[in-house]
């Protein structure tokens, strides 16, 4: 878990000011996630009904991936909860950003982080595909 | 990326993502450096303001000049995004290097441009025409970049943005917008850098723009040869033989909301009265706003205020935006320009639109490469969508090097057409290569 490059990616997210927890997730399911310890406290306050919420957003992205739904969020008390859907999966990457924050430029980042672990996921098939060949 | 036009004119873009200033200074400059065969004539260094907290900008340009030819003419700051050949960011350090004999390049520094814009600019102004008073060159581009406004964050009010109190409100407004720009707060009053500037020296091309940090509007900083400086204008003449090429667009949509500007403060950043009514409750009637929607910074900055610019009906080619309220009283980004001013919109589709019809010249010219600037709100409002941006550049530029950087607010004028300061603009520069 260590060397995973997908989690180099969410660590580097978590040294922006404004992104105040991520995780690459999908319904009942957290793929990769950074150190709690590095999330801010506040939001491990609320994670568990955070946690409930996100569940029911990933049903909709179940329902909604496969026809081009890209990102998604909800504000939940003084936080909101950013979904960047990976094309044509039930998997996304999603940040705790506080509510009211300047999102946009935190979006470029997103998408940024989105593309990245995109070409993780790309390179890691690849290999994958090559090894069964061989 | 690198551009070499007949081993004569060359030209490379860095790019560190790296977060530790040092280290990301000595990367961009390594490889803006590698790209080029000869030194570079200049550099312009733009950085994001997370590398404050990083190790410091000091560090960034330690780690820049531990690679970068002493004496080569360096200008930059802090921005909030840029795009360039290699994406779209909101964090990192990125630069241009450029290498021309052709070509006399010269820098020059105006302090304290808060409390005073004029003086600043003549000695900015003043520096460039010494530095290239003995240039044979007809051709002239002044790229700059000016510290903006920096709202006071002061203890028990903290940021202060909006002031609902009518009587502090009255203090801030009459002693504290006089007192904030000797601490280095207050207005930025870049236009009024940019007017006396495009004054003095009206034979330059102008481009550049305002440094910020995250639009937090809280700290900024100018990078001058090895200097980190901050309340100044930094700028870079160039005095070339090859013809310069620039173009700015604006498309704004006017909305219903039309007012009279009845009342303002002496310099006219403040707006007292619309239409003879206390200025702040005439403008939320008219936007059907109520206090608790702009009890804070971040809904009335960015979810009203950066959608709504104003511009003024006597001189449409400026505009300016709302930047909070003291009072009653509305304080403007850019002083008014007119009594009859109009709230405007602008749309994600408006910005790729003006961006498009920036770039999109046909190409018939080579260009070695292309500089633009335009404001960061641009980005902000498109967010993950600014990625279509650079798609864009990619596709009109192809593999021409090119740099766009997000100030907040951005300046840009011809000799034909005197340079101002104004905000939701796209502008863009080059050189014809047609000569070569």
């Amino acid at each position: 878990m260590i060397d995973d490059p997908i989690l180099d990616v969410l660590n580097d997210l978590l040294n922006y000011d404004e992104i105040l927890a991520c995780m690459v997730a999908r319904q009942n399911m957290i793929s990769v996630m950074p150190d709690q310890e590095r999330f801010d406290p506040k939001v491990m306050e609320i994670w568990d009904i955070i946690k409930r919420a996100m569940d029911d957003v990933f049903t909709v992205i179940r329902e909604y991936s496969q026809a081009g739904l890209s990102e998604i969020e909800f504000r939940l008390q003084d936080y909101e909860v950013l979904f960047y859907v990976f094309p044509d999966t039930e998997n996304a990457l999603v940040t705790i950003v506080p509510a009211l924050s300047n999102k946009g430029l935190i979006e470029i980042e997103m998408e940024n982080a989105r593309r990245d672990i995109l070409n993780i996921i790309n390179k890691k098939e690849k290999f994958e595909n090559i090894e069964i060949a061989s | 990326m690198t551009n070499i036009v007949n081993n004569k004119f060359e030209v490379s873009i860095g790019l560190s993502r790296k977060w530790n200033a040092r280290a990301a200074g000595k990367e961009v400059a390594k490889e803006i450096i590698q790209k080029l065969k000869q030194p570079p004539s200049f550099v312009l260094l733009f950085s994001t303001i997370h590398y404050k907290s990083h190790g410091g900008f000091h560090e960034l340009l330690k780690g820049v000049w531990e690679v970068l030819p002493d004496k080569t003419p360096l200008i930059g700051g802090t921005i909030a995004c840029f795009v360039n050949n290699y994406g779209c960011f909101s964090r990192g350090v990125t630069a241009l290097a450029v290498s021309y004999p052709n070509m006399d390049v010269t820098i020059g520094l105006g302090k304290n441009t808060k409390i005073s814009p004029k003086k600043a600019a003549r000695n900015c102004s003043g520096m460039i025409k010494l530095g290239l008073k003995n240039s044979g060159y007809k051709n002239k581009l002044l790229i700059n970049m000016i510290s903006m406004g920096k709202l006071p964050d002061l203890p028990y009010f903290g940021r202060i943005h909006i002031i609902k109190s009518k009587a502090i409100g009255w203090i801030a407004t009459y002693i504290g917008l006089k007192v904030f720009p000797y601490f280095g707060y207050g207005f930025g009053k870049e236009e009024e850098v940019i007017d006396e500037l495009s004054r003095l020296i009206p034979e330059y091309n102008i481009i550049g723009g305002s440094s910020v940090d995250s639009n937090d509007i809280l700290d900024n900083y100018q990078f001058i040869d090895k200097k980190v400086m901050t309340n100044c204008i930094v700028a870079l003449g160039i005095s070339i033989d090859l013809p310069i090429d620039m173009k700015t667009t604006l498309n704004l949509h006017k909305t219903n909301t039309k007012f009279n500007i009845t009342k303002t403060s002496r310099d006219g950043r403040l707006i007292k009265k619309i239409n003879n009514l206390p200025a702040k409750k005439q403008l939320l009637d008219m936007l059907k706003l109520n206090e608790e929607q702009f009890s804070e910074f971040g809904p009335f900055y960015y979810r009203v205020s950066n959608y709504l610019p104003f511009i003024f009906e006597e001189n449409p080619k400026f505009t300016s935006g709302m930047g909070g309220f003291f009072g009653n009283n509305i304080y403007l980004g850019y002083k008014s320009r007119g009594k009859k001013a109009c709230l405007c919109s602008i749309t994600g589709k408006d910005i790729l639109d003006i961006i498009d019809d920036n770039i999109n010249r046909g190409q018939t010219e080579q260009y070695p490469f292309v500089f633009m600037s335009s404001s960061s709100i641009l980005l902000n409002t498109l967010g993950s969508k600014s990625h279509e941006i650079k798609k864009m550049l990619d596709t009109y530029l192809n593999e021409t090097p090119y740099l766009m950087i997000g100030p907040i607010t951005e300046n840009f004028g011809t000799t034909n057409e005197r340079a101002i300061a104004r905000v939701y603009s796209f502008n863009s520069i080059s050189f014809k290569l047609s000569k070569l």
